[in-house]
Parts: C-alpha cells; sequence; structure tokens
C-alpha cells in the first residue's frame, strides 16, 4: 500500500508523478492534480516531446476530449510508465493537452491510472492511499 | 554539479515560479524533496523550452498557490 501526503488546505489535490523516458533511462517529475473526473491522464505535448516521444506523429490515434468549455481533440501518446506514490504503472494512455499554467500545474492525473488502484482520499489526516490491484 | 536545495527552501527562495530541479531526490512516496536548481521562471513555457538542456532526471516544481479568490474547473 501506499500513503502520499496531500496538503488538505490546499484547493485540489497536488501530486507528483514521474514520468519514464521514451528510452526508459531517465524521468521527470512534474506537478499534476488528481482528478476522478478525467477519464484519460493529460500532460503537455511538450513535456512529452522532452522525453523523447512524438505527439505530432500523425499516426497517434486523436481523442475527443468533452470539456467544461467544449468539445477539443488531442492526440493520445502511450508512455513507457508513470509513477506516484512509489506505484508504477507501464504503458499508460497519455492526452497531449495543455491546461492554463495559472493552475499551477503541469497536467492532470486521471482515471485509466487511477483504475489500476483502490484508493482512498482521507481529508481528515491530509492522506491518499493506494493499494494495486493484483 | 551545483548546489543541493531542498524543495522547502526552494518555496522560499523563488517565489511563485516554476523551478526546474536537475537530479531531483525523491520520497518513497515520489515526493520531489529538492535537487540542483539549473533554472527558474514566472513563465511555465520557458521551464519546458529548458528541459532538453539539461541529461538526467529532472523535477518541475511550482512554489504559488492558487489565490483565494479563484476557483479551478478542470
Amino acid at each position: 500500500m501506499a500513503t502520499i501526503e496531500f496538503g488538505s488546505n490546499e484547493k485540489l489535490i497536488f501530486l507528483d508523478v514521474g514520468v519514464t523516458s521514451s528510452d526508459g533511462s531517465w524521468r521527470i517529475y512534474l506537478p499534476v492534480v488528481l482528478d476522478t473526473g478525467a477519464t484519460t491522464t493529460i500532460l503537455p505535448a511538450d513535456i512529452l516531446a522532452a522525453l523523447g516521444y512524438d505527439p505530432g506523429h500523425p499516426g497517434l490515434p486523436r481523442i475527443r476530449m468533452i470539456t467544461g468549455s467544449g468539445i477539443e481533440y488531442a492526440p493520445c501518446v502511450t508512455v513507457k510508465s508513470l509513477i506516484v506514490g512509489g506505484e508504477e504503472i507501464v504503458n499508460v494512455g497519455v492526452l497531449c493537452h495543455d491546461l492554463p499554467a495559472e493552475a499551477g500545474i503541469d497536467g492532470l492525473l486521471g482515471l485509466n491510472f487511477l483504475k489500476n488502484f483502490d484508493f482512498t482520499v482521507e481529508y481528515s489526516s491530509g492522506r491518499l492511499r493506494f493499494i494495486k490491484i493484483q | 554539479m551545483g548546489e543541493k536545495v531542498s524543495t522547502k527552501k526552494i518555496r522560499e527562495r523563488y517565489k511563485d515560479e516554476w523551478v526546474l530541479i536537475l537530479n531531483p531526490e525523491i520520497s518513497l512516496e515520489t515526493k520531489v524533496e529538492g535537487g540542483e536548481v539549473v533554472f527558474h521562471s514566472k513563465d511555465r513555457g520557458e521551464i519546458h523550452r529548458k528541459l532538453n538542456d539539461f541529461k538526467g532526471n529532472k523535477a518541475i516544481v511550482f512554489t504559488g498557490k492558487i489565490p483565494e479568490d479563484v476557483g479551478v474547473l478542470l
């Protein structure tokens, strides 16, 4: 089981996520928000490109995103792995999309990552608990 | 190699900025604990453009907070 402390007085649940490069040799750790309202994890295209992925590749599937402000299309890249709370999930689909910098994050941790866990949000202790589903 | 700084110190030194950290120290719960600050800016885009200037593990930290009078719908 993984336990992550988060700031229970913050407006959002901020986490650090490690994203593994396309050659598997290094990672970038980014601030994201846990978002159970997002089907898919979202990261900026330029960060994925820096990690060696090709978000502009014409062969990538483009996913229709229904957002609060309308419908947008974004390419979906499969990253080697994401790591959160010490738990690593391999081959995760990530939508390439820039969120406004004013939110103080680089992306969203969506349900396609979270569905690998039973997880609880404990506001009383400011902790998230993740149990990996075997 | 530059000075290793804790994330707590980074938040004190670079208020309301995006900070690029090289060779970050990562806790068992995947929290960025500190590292070598190689660039900082109010502009997130500048940080992203600097990523390819450095080899190895990196981390991005935002030291600001969402203002009290702002709501977020993502």
